[in-house]
C-alpha cells in the first residue's frame, strides 16, 4: 500500500496528470478496444441476434416468453429478489457505513478489514457456508432442536428467503463502500454548522449527512441491483428449483434443451430491462446534480 | 409596508465571559486557566499562532468542546452545559461550511427552518440578510456559482439571520486572497457596528485583529498574554512575546543602567545608552540587568552621529514606495531596522556610519 503514496505508485495507480496526444491515446487504447470487439461485443451480439434471426427472422421467441407463465414468473421473482435483496442490503449496510466514517485509527482499520476481507473469498465459497447455516441439519436447526424450540427441523434452505439471506450477505461490501465514501467526502464543519445553526443530531443526519450521503446511496443500489438481476451461483445453489432465477433459466434454456433462440431472446430482455432501470434510475435522481456545480 | 423592505436593524449583543477555562488534550494544556471578558457590542480578536489555543477557546464557546475546568455565560447566564444547538450562537467557518445541496436561500434559511420559522417571514427575514451581505437577487443560485467572497457573505447571513445575540468567526477569511480579505474585513466591521453583534473573532493575521477589533487579546501556549486595545497592544506590548507577535520590532539586546532617579539603557557591544522615559515594571530593574529593548522600526530616526548615543553602519537600503527600509549593524552585530521616509534616505548611501535616534517614552525595555 505504501507504494500508492510514492512516485512510482502513483504512475502505476493511473494519477499522473501528463496528458497524451490524440494519436497516442488511439494507438494506447487499441489492444483493449481490439480485445473488447472481437472477444466481448462481437459474441454477444452474435448471441443476441439468434432471438429474433433464428431458424428465420421472428419474434416467436419473444411472444413465447410473453405466452408462457412460467417464464413470466421467473422474470418477475428475479425483479422482486433484486428490489428486496437492494432494499435488505441497503438497511444493512447504511448503519455499518455510517459507523466507518466516524471511527479513526486502528478501530477504522478494523472495521474496513472486516467490511472488505470477504471479497476475497470465492463467491462460491460464501454460498456454500450458508447451505452449513440452513441446511436441514445445519447450524440453525440443530441448534433450535437442542434448545427444544422445534421438534421438526424447518426447511430454510431451497427457499427464496434463503436467497435473500445469501445474496444480502455476499453484497454488503459493495453496498456499504460507495455509501462510505460519499459520507467520508462530507467535510466535518457542515455538520457543526448544522449544529451551530440550531439543529439537533436528528437534524443534521435529516438535513446535511443523508443528502450528501445520497449518491454514494445510489451507486451502491444501482451496483447491486444490477449485480442481483443477474445472479446465478447463489440462487442456482441454495434456492433450489423453486426459486429459480432469469440467468439460470437462461443457462438452462441454453446448455440444457440447447434452445439458443430462446435463451438469446431471455437475455435481451434481462440486458433491457437492466438497461431502462439504469436510465430511470439516473433520471430521477439526477446524480451530477445533487452536488450542485461545485 | 414591503416586507421585502425591512432590514435586520438590530442583534442585541449580549456580554460574553469565559472564566477559568482550562481543557488538557493528553498532557498538553491547550487553554490554560483562561478568563475573558467581551462587552456587548464588542469586537474582540483572539490572536496568536497555530497551537495557541485560540481555536479551541472558541469551540468551547460555541459548545464543540467541553471544557475540563471553567465557565462560560453569554449575557450572564451560564451555558457551560447546554448542546451546541441551544446556545443561540452564531458561527462562520474558515472554509464557509455552506450546505452544497441547498441553494443560497435554503441555506440562510436552514437557521429559521430549525426554529420551526416558514413561510413569509421566513422569506422576508432571508431577503433581508441577504440585502444586508450585498447580494439581492442570489437566493436562487446554488453554492458552487459563487465566488469565495460571496459564499463568505452568504455564511455570514446565515449566521446572523436569527439574530443570535454572539458571532463566533474562525478564522473566516482565511481561504480568500488579499484584496478580497482586506475588503471583506471592513465589510464585517461595518455589519458588526450597524447591528450591534457581539463578535469574538480568531485569527493568526495580526494585521487583521489590529484593524478590525476593539479589544485583542493575544495568545500563546494557552494563555492570554495581552489583552487591551490595539493601540495599547502595539504601542505597549505586555511582554517579549505580544512585542515580538505583533507587529515589525526591533528587539535590541544590551543592559540597564541606573542614572540617579531615572534609568538608561546600554546597547550590548558598545558604551552607547539612551534615555527611557515612561516605562511600565521599573520596580524589578537593577543596575547592570541583562535586557532587551524594544523600538519599531518606523520610530527610528537615522541622523549624524553623536557622542555616547547609539550608531552602526549602513548595510542595505530596501526602497519600498513611500518609505525606505534601512538595515543597520550594530556594534554588537546584530541588525536594527529603521522605516524612513523616502526624502530623508536621500542623504544616506550603503557603507555610511549614522546615528541612531528614537523617542524616549515610545519605546519598551522587557528583562531578558
Amino acid at each position: 500500500m505504501s507504494g500508492a503514496a510514492s512516485p512510482i505508485g502513483r504512475y502505476w495507480f493511473g494519477v499522473s496528470t501528463q496528458r497524451y496526444s490524440r494519436a497516442m491515446t488511439l494507438v494506447l487504447l487499441t489492444p483493449l478496444l481490439v480485445l473488447l470487439v472481437v472477444a466481448f461485443f462481437w459474441p454477444i451480439l452474435r448471441f443476441l441476434s439468434l432471438s429474433v434471426l433464428e431458424p428465420e427472422p421472428t419474434l416467436d421467441n419473444f411472444r413465447q416468453l410473453w405466452a408462457r407463465e412460467f417464464y413470466t414468473t421467473i422474470a418477475i421473482r428475479t425483479f422482486r429478489t433484486a428490489l428486496i435483496v437492494t432494499a435488505g442490503t441497503l438497511l444493512l449496510a447504511y448503519p455499518v457505513a455510517y459507523l466507518m466514517s466516524t471511527l479513526r485509527g486502528a478501530w477504522a482499520g478494523f472495521v474496513a478489514a472486516i467490511v472488505v476481507l470477504p471479497l476475497w473469498i470465492s463467491i462460491l465459497v460464501r454460498t456454500y457456508v450458508w447451505t452449513v447455516f440452513l441446511g436441514r441439519n445445519g447450524i440453525i436447526n440443530s441448534s433450535a432442536i437442542n434448545l427444544g424450540l422445534i421438534d421438526q427441523p424447518m426447511t430454510l434452505l431451497n427457499t427464496e428467503f434463503a436467497v435473500w439471506l445469501a445474496m444480502i450477505q455476499i453484497q454488503l461490501p459493495m453496498m456499504i463502500l460507495p455509501i462510505y465514501s460519499s459520507l467520508r467526502a462530507i467535510p466535518p464543519d457542515l455538520g457543526m454548522a448544522a449544529q451551530s445553526l440550531g439543529g439537533s443530531a436528528r437534524d443534521v443526519f435529516r438535513h446535511v449527512t443523508l443528502p450528501l450521503s445520497l449518491p454514494g446511496v445510489a451507486a451502491g443500489c444501482v451496483l447491486v441491483f444490477i449485480i442481483s438481476l443477474g445472479y446465478f451461483i447463489t440462487p442456482m445453489l441454495i434456492g433450489g428449483p423453486r426459486s429459480m432465477m432469469i440467468a439460470t433459466l437462461i443457462t438452462q434454456q441454453a446448455t440444457k434443451f440447447l434452445d439458443w433462440p430462446l435463451a438469446s431472446a431471455l437475455a435481451c430482455v434481462l440486458m433491457g430491462v437492466t438497461l431502462a432501470m439504469v436510465i430511470v434510475f439516473n433520471r430521477v435522481l439526477r446524480l451530477d446534480r445533487v452536488m450542485g456545480a461545485g | 409596508m414591503n416586507p421585502k423592505a425591512r432590514e435586520l436593524v438590530s442583534i442585541h449583543g449580549k456580554p460574553v465571559a469565559v472564566r477559568g477555562l482550562t481543557k488538557a488534550y493528553g498532557a498538553v494544556k491547550a487553554v490554560d486557566d483562561v478568563t475573558l471578558e467581551v462587552n456587548a457590542g464588542e469586537f474582540v480578536a483572539l490572536l496568536g499562532p497555530s497551537g495557541s489555543g485560540k481555536t479551541t477557546i472558541l469551540m468551547t464557546i460555541a459548545g464543540f468542546e467541553t471544557p475540563d475546568i471553567g465557565t462560560i455565560e453569554v449575557g450572564g447566564r451560564d451555558i457551560t452545559a447546554l448542546p451546541a444547538g441551544k446556545r443561540e450562537i452564531g458561527m462562520v467557518f474558515q472554509r464557509y461550511a455552506l450546505f452544497p445541496h441547498m441553494t443560497v436561500a435554503e441555506n440562510i434559511a436552514f437557521p429559521l427552518k430549525m426554529r420551526k420559522i416558514g413561510g413569509r417571514d421566513a422569506a422576508a427575514q432571508v431577503e433581508a440578510a441577504l440585502a444586508m451581505v450585498r447580494l439581492e437577487g442570489y437566493g436562487g443560485r446554488r453554492i458552487g456559482q459563487l465566488s469565495g467572497g460571496q459564499q463568505q457573505r452568504v455564511a455570514l447571513a446565515r449566521a446572523m439571520v436569527y439574530q443570535p445575540p454572539l458571532l463566533l468567526m474562525d478564522e473566516p477569511l482565511g481561504a480568500l486572497d488579499k484584496n478580497l480579505r482586506e475588503e471583506m474585513q471592513l465589510e464585517i466591521k461595518r455589519l458588526q457596528k450597524k447591528l450591534g453583534a457581539t463578535v469574538v473573532y480568531v485569527t493568526h493575521d495580526q494585521g487583521e485583529a489590529l484593524t478590525m477589533a476593539n479589544r485583542i487579546a493575544v495568545m500563546s501556549d494557552g494563555r492570554i498574554q495581552q489583552f487591551a486595545t490595539p493601540m495599547e497592544i502595539y504601542d505597549r506590548p505586555a511582554n517579549l512575546f505580544v512585542a515580538g507577535f505583533v507587529g515589525e520590532t526591533n528587539l535590541i539586546d544590551g543592559e540597564l543602567a541606573r542614572d540617579g532617579a531615572a534609568w538608561r539603557f546600554r546597547l550590548a557591544g558598545s558604551a552607547d545608552t539612551v534615555a527611557l522615559e515612561g516605562q511600565d515594571a521599573v520596580d524589578g530593574w537593577r543596575d547592570g540587568m541583562r535586557a532587551k529593548l524594544m523600538v519599531r522600526p518606523e520610530l527610528v530616526r537615522v541622523g549624524p552621529i553623536r557622542d555616547g548615543a547609539p550608531s552602526g553602519l549602513v548595510e542595505e537600503l530596501i526602497y519600498s514606495g513611500g518609505t525606505v527600509v534601512c538595515m543597520v549593524r550594530l556594534p554588537s552585530g546584530a541588525m536594527a531596522t529603521a522605516r524612513i521616509a523616502a526624502a530623508d534616505a536621500a542623504g544616506v548611501t550603503v557603507g555610511d556610519t549614522v546615528g541612531l535616534e528614537w523617542p524616549a517614552d515610545r519605546v519598551r525595555v522587557f528583562a531578558a
